[in-house]
């Protein structure tokens, strides 16, 4: 797959999606929000594909409506009243508007992890904590390393006892459900009897013994350094900005906007090329294998 | 120098009270390699394990086991898991991690080692093992030969001394198990790494061995030369020579001069001295074919099946009729589509164009077709086999009848899991029998079996057949095809390409035959079993 991220050091995507899903939750401005969420849905079309994408927003649309509709359903908040409800609580205004931007913000949140899904994949997932828990990191990868293996068991099971005898198949609910009891318990006799395999696998392989080190294919080069400080200067200085106060955002009693300045546009800039850094970095790929092509 | 002195161990397990080894002695030299066999249950894997302090059974035991001069149990823990590497039978339970080159590294990240040390270590056993191509792939992708090759390169890349193999290839099919077997050889060859591999299927591995160890009741039996060894089983006229390749088994049943071939090139060398005028002698003795009256068990007519809509046709015009009281094998190589066609039968699958019928009625309607897995194991569902066929008879005395007539009475009480692979695959069918099915498919039946379960489960289905049962085998396993059945067929790109009587079946091939048929093509004309051979050399006098 094209996908020049994915290609960088673990320790690079881990920062990338770290940041961006910190910063889109702690800015309530809505110009950020509004960048955060844009470019999360253009890289999660990027990465999956418009139809995958367009099943997720079927239920994230309403996820994040039903955010808007709850805030200003329990905050009274607000000055602008728009009408009273039938317990005459006041709906406000900037309670609605706090709502929207809230459903925005989970969604661009949920882009941004199925993106982190694309990119980080298990592998990456284990490095990042293969040095710190040793032990989780293994039970996680003999975890995925079991999971397809009882799924493949399961359907040898039930296919097994399907063909031994047809009548079994369709008689009564008590029965079936009886039945697949039945099959669940034979699996954990199985998966308990391999597993003395396995621990005997590994023991026979030294495992248990002082000093085990965690091995990984990935390592850390100069490109994934560049790219790592980019992200973590991008960082600061937006964080530095909204410290500052520049991009300051106030929803009650009455909406209040910090006044636009340049500190504010470039701070927004900034957060715009933070997030689409990803992006950014596939377009140059994708410039720097057109002009090799030109040259040939 | 001797790698590993074993000197009268004796071994019993906390529950048993009859020892499982009884005063086993044993020499391995180093650079030497060492094929153990004996039937199943007579220690092999004990004793093994007592190899590697790690994995040895708890139990009580005397009498030592020395590697290089020392008790192995004195051995330094991380010497011990470096030097004496242990491949396990089964090639998925072995395998620890989710991926190829993690499974790889595995060992070395017990050890200790840093990446550095690792990546090289890593890089060079996957270009000796050839994993190059699939090295970043998970590992549930992989083919059982492919696994159990991947264990054994993740022992490897820990450069141990010695290899100690408790039946690697019993869950592969022939082809696997020979490149697997090449593979041990090679690294006995090249490295100069100390083998002792434990086996049933014997055809491959007896002329590769330094030496051959025989062992019985938890007793060495007989140790030496291969050829030495068979001689002397021979002399005792001992079961274990039902495990033995073809040419050592026609040797050992005809009982004709000469030094004993254990290989189907030195078969015929040997069966050329005896008979001096090739082709002169026949064995065609019975050759017509079992004539059985009334209408097919089970008829299959053109059948197409494909899995998807978009993917490539798995039978291209499968036809087969099996009589009732028949017993129809189906041979073919990997990925020729043959437990595709038993599911197609089973009515587990339904092909897209042709009929399957079942006693003349379309199959979608349903009948009486009962089919036994490759895996027996997934067949049972409780703790005992008494309970688990009880479950499928819901009458005890059907119970008992059936376990009488498959002999695994004694079994009765004992939890499936705990029985030997031919044990489980009998009282896998003995469930099946329960449901009294018409026609029975038997789905690589003889997997992992020895020597001996093989003759005595031919002899279950032949007097199954006789009751009036059709049963279809498809399976790997030629020399059994040759034996049990009264037709044999061979799928090939989803279609059957040829059927016959085994005799002209086998006899007609010339790659894709029996053992038997290969030593003596142009010698003996139409023999195909060792029976064959050995009644035609009674013929002739010899």
């Amino acid at each position: 797959m094209n996908n020049t991220f994915g290609a960088y050091h673990p320790v690079v995507g881990f920062g990338f999606f770290f940041s961006v899903v910190v910063f889109t939750v702690l800015f309530t401005n809505p110009v950020m929000a509004g960048i955060s969420f844009f470019v999360s849905l253009i890289y999660a079309v990027y990465l999956k594909g418009g139809r995958a994408v367009l099943s997720q927003m079927k239920f994230l649309l309403p996820a994040a409506l039903m955010a808007a509709l709850i805030n200003p359903l329990v905050n009274h908040r607000g000055a602008n009243i728009l009408f009273y409800t039938f317990s005459g609580n006041p709906v406000t205004l900037e309670s609605v508007l706090y709502g929207l931007l809230t459903g925005v913000m989970l969604m661009s949140v949920f882009l941004w992890f199925s993106c982190y899904g694309e990119i980080m994949t298990s592998d990456k997932f284990i490095y990042m904590f293969g040095k710190p828990l040793p032990a989780l990191s293994l039970i996680i990868t003999m975890t995925l390393c079991f999971v397809p293996r009882f799924g493949i068991r399961l359907r040898q099971i039930s296919t097994a006892q399907r063909c031994l005898g047809q009548e079994t198949r369709g008689t009564g609910k008590i029965r079936r459900a009886k039945e697949a009891m039945m099959i669940l318990s034979a699996m954990t006799t199985w998966a308990l009897e391999n597993s003395i395999e396995t621990a005997d696998s590994m023991k026979a392989r030294g495992f248990g013994l002082p000093g085990r080190t965690s091995f990984s294919l990935y390592t850390f080069t100069r490109r994934d350094a560049y790219v790592l400080a980019l992200i973590i200067l991008f960082s600061v200085i937006v964080i530095a900005a909204a410290a500052a106060g520049v991009s300051g955002i106030e929803f009650y009693p009455v909406l209040r906007t910090a006044d636009f300045s340049f500190m504010y546009g470039s701070a927004c800039v900034l957060y715009g090329m933070l997030c689409a850094l990803p992006l950014i970095l596939e377009g140059l790929e994708q410039l720097k294998w057109t002009y090799f092509r030109l040259k040939i | 120098m001797d790698v590993f002195q074993i000197k009268d161990l004796t071994f019993t397990y906390p529950t048993g009270e009859k020892p499982v080894l009884r005063e086993v002695s044993l020499d391995i030299a180093r650079g030497e390699f060492v094929t153990l066999c004996g039937k199943t249950g007579s220690g092999k894997t004990t004793l093994l394990r007592h190899l590697k302090p790690a994995i040895t059974p708890h139990g009580r035991c005397a009498g030592e086991v020395l590697f290089s001069g020392r008790p192995v149990r004195e051995l330094d823990p991380r010497r011990q898991a470096a030097e004496i590497g242990f491949v396990f039978q089964s090639p998925d339970n072995q395998i620890v991690t989710d991926k190829v080159w993690h499974e790889l590294a595995f060992g070395l990240e017990s050890l200790g080692y840093d990446t550095r040390t690792i990546r090289i270590r890593v890089a060079e056993t996957a270009y000796y093992f050839g994993i190059g191509e699939w090295f970043r792939k998970p590992v549930d992708k992989l083919s059982g030969g492919q696994k159990q090759l991947l264990n054994l390169a993740g022992i490897m890349a820990m450069q141990p001394s010695v290899l100690v193999l408790d039946e690697p290839t019993s869950q592969l099919d022939p082809i696997a198990a020979l490149e697997f077997i090449h593979t041990i050889h090679r690294i006995n060859r090249e490295l100069g790494v100390t083998v002792i591999i434990s086996e049933h299927r014997l055809e491959e591995l007896l002329h590769l061995s330094d030496r051959l160890v025989v062992m019985d009741n938890g007793e060495i039996l007989a140790q030496g030369k291969p050829s030495d060894v068979c001689v002397d089983l021979i002399g005792r006229g001992h079961d274990m020579l039902m495990s033995m390749p073809t040419p050592v088994r026609v040797y050992a049943e005809s009982r004709a001069p000469g030094e004993c071939p254990l290989t189907v090139g030195q078969g015929r060398k040997w069966l050329s001295t005896l008979i001096k005028t090739p082709e002169a002698v026949s064995a065609d003795t019975d050759l017509k074919e079992k004539t059985v009256d009334g209408k097919p068990a089970l008829e299959l007519d053109n059948v197409w099946f494909r899995y998807e809509k978009s993917s490539a046709d798995v039978l291209r015009g499968f036809s087969i009729s099996v009589m009732p009281g028949e017993i129809v094998s189906v041979a073919g190589g990997n990925g020729a589509g043959k437990t595709t066609a038993l599911s197609v039968m089973s009515g587990a699958l339904k092909p897209y164009r042709g009929k399957v019928k079942l006693f003349g009625k379309p199959a979608s309607k349903g009948g009486n077709i009962g089919m036994l897995p490759q895996d027996a194991k997934t067949v049972f569902l409780t703790d005992s086999v008494k309970k688990d066929l009880e479950e499928a008879a819901g009458n005890i005395n059907r119970v008992y009848e059936i376990a009488k007539l498959l002999g695994i009475t004694h079994l009765l009480e004992s939890h499936p899991y705990d029985l030997s692979g031919g044990e489980q695959q009998k009282a896998a069918l003995a469930k099946l029998l329960l449901r009294d099915p018409g026609i029975l498919l038997l789905d690589e039946p003889t997997k992992g079996f020895d020597g001996f379960f093989k003759k005595e489960f031919s002899k279950i289905l032949k007097s199954l057949a006789d009751s009036g049962k059709a049963i279809v085998i498809v399976s790997h396993d030629l020399e059994f095809c040759a034996g049990v059945s009264d037709r044999c067929a061979m799928l090939f790109d989803g279609i059957n390409i040829t059927e016959n009587i085994p005799k002209y079946f086998f006899g007609g091939n010339s790659f894709y035959t029996t053992a038997a048929s290969r030593m003596s093509r142009g010698i003996i004309s139409a023999a195909v079993t060792p029976g064959d051979i050995v009644n035609a050399l009674k013929e002739e006098g010899i």
